[in-house]
């Protein structure tokens, strides 16, 4: 039995599905990024970061969800060429850093009783990450897997 | 409105010239025909997206009193406007580098068009509210549930900027075939074949292997080929997975 891709039914599939793509890329990242500007100082900074992670993490973590299944969606409508792409594959790596970065140094910064001094280079750190995922995001089209020249 | 969208060259020439005299000026030259800087002016543009789409989303979630409640209104509101407004200017600025790269293409584009009149209504839902809620958040406190009209201006917010998000991102995938060739595409092509060069001799040098590239498809052979349905119908793509993804990301790009 031949089972076929319900991405490749639609020529309007892959585009929507990109669209909400990002639309749940800027939801998680950017309520982290905010967590991340109050670790540097910018932003609501009458109130502590351990409040601003409290009152963000639940639109994080439905901003990963929809990211994440939207991406896997795109993935599968070319596994190969993707497995093959070297900007997704960097592009991988550094959303995996930048989630366990999140979940382990930002976490545990932003819910410090007292500020550490190192709590804008975290900040500053993670925003990195994220911007690195996003380059990685747009390099995949730049450099499509082909056979080598 | 309609016929806005619709191609009515006689009504826009002016902006038609603009944007060929635009896409001429050196600086724009030579971003188009440099292989790597248009996509990382691309990728900051993303990356401003994702910082910036934060605080507007939790600005619109306090005032919606859905989100940030442990927060009155004014401290989401005051503390963010500076950022946000720096950060705006940044993105237009930011928009503006890419739109020039590919000017004329661009002024074909529906989505494009589409975009602008996002962002211009965007520009008017904020004049419209300005005073009533974004200038004096103080005065949403003073009852006990958020006033309507704050929370029609942050649901119209979200609307119009998810909006301008998904416009932004369909720009790309617009056929390109309705308008002539224009000049950028083949500075854009020169690009990526040097580009590709570039990253083979660098590879080659670091590992005695060649790197893979962005296959030479030009524009005009792009153009020569049915149009996107036709070529999956006819059995020709599906084949060659390979084929489709360099067809897909030409058309993408």
């Amino acid at each position: 039995m031949v089972i076929e891709n319900p991405m490749e039914t639609s020529t309007l599939a892959f585009p929507v599905i990109e669209c909400i793509h990002i639309v749940g890329f800027t939801l998680s990242v950017g309520t982290v990024a905010l967590v991340d500007f109050r670790l540097m100082g910018i932003g609501i900074t009458d109130h502590s970061p351990a409040e601003l992670w409290n009152d963000t993490w639940r639109w994080t973590l439905c901003g990963l969800f929809v990211m994440i299944f939207s991406g896997l969606l795109l993935f599968s409508s070319d596994p190969d060429s993707y497995y093959l792409n070297y900007a997704f594959l960097l592009k991988m790596v550094f959303l995996l850093l930048a989630i366990l970065y999140n979940y382990t140094a930002v976490r545990k910064t932003a819910s410090a009783s007292s500020p550490p001094k190192s709590s804008r280079i975290v900040g500053a750190i993670s925003l990195a990450l994220w911007a690195c995922v996003a380059f990685g995001g747009i390099f995949i089209g730049v450099f499509p897997a082909t056979p080598q020249v | 409105m309609g016929s806005f969208l619709r191609l009515r060259r006689s009504n826009f020439s002016m902006i038609l010239q603009f944007t060929q005299w635009l896409q001429a000026t050196s600086l724009f030259t030579y971003l188009r025909g440099s292989p790597f800087t248009y996509p990382v002016i691309l990728s900051l543009h993303m990356v401003m997206i994702l910082f910036f789409g934060g605080m507007i989303l939790m600005t619109d979630m306090r005032l919606l009193d859905l989100g940030m409640r442990g927060y009155s209104i004014s401290s989401v509101v005051d503390r963010l406007r500076l950022p946000k407004r720096y950060a705006l200017m940044a993105m237009f600025l930011v928009g503006f580098l890419l739109f020039g790269c590919k000017a004329e293409e661009y002024y074909y584009n529906i989505f494009f068009r589409t975009k602008v009149i996002l962002l211009f209504l965007i520009g008017l839902h904020y004049l419209i509210f300005r005073k009533s809620v974004y200038s004096n958040p103080g005065e949403l406190e003073r009852t006990r549930f958020v006033p309507v009209r704050a929370k029609l201006a942050a649901s119209l917010s979200l609307l119009l900027w998810t909006l301008v998000i998904c416009a932004g991102r369909s720009i790309g995938y617009t056929p390109i075939s309705r308008t002539p060739v224009p000049v950028a595409n083949r500075d854009v092509d020169h690009a990526a074949r040097q580009g590709a060069r570039y990253l083979g001799s660098l590879s080659r040098s670091l590992t005695g292997r060649g790197f893979p590239t962005r296959p030479a498809l030009r524009t005009a052979e792009v153009l020569s080929l049915p149009p996107w349905p036709e070529l999956i119908s006819a059995g020709s793509v599906p084949e060659d997975s390979n084929a489709r993804w360099r067809l897909r990301q030409y058309l993408t790009f």
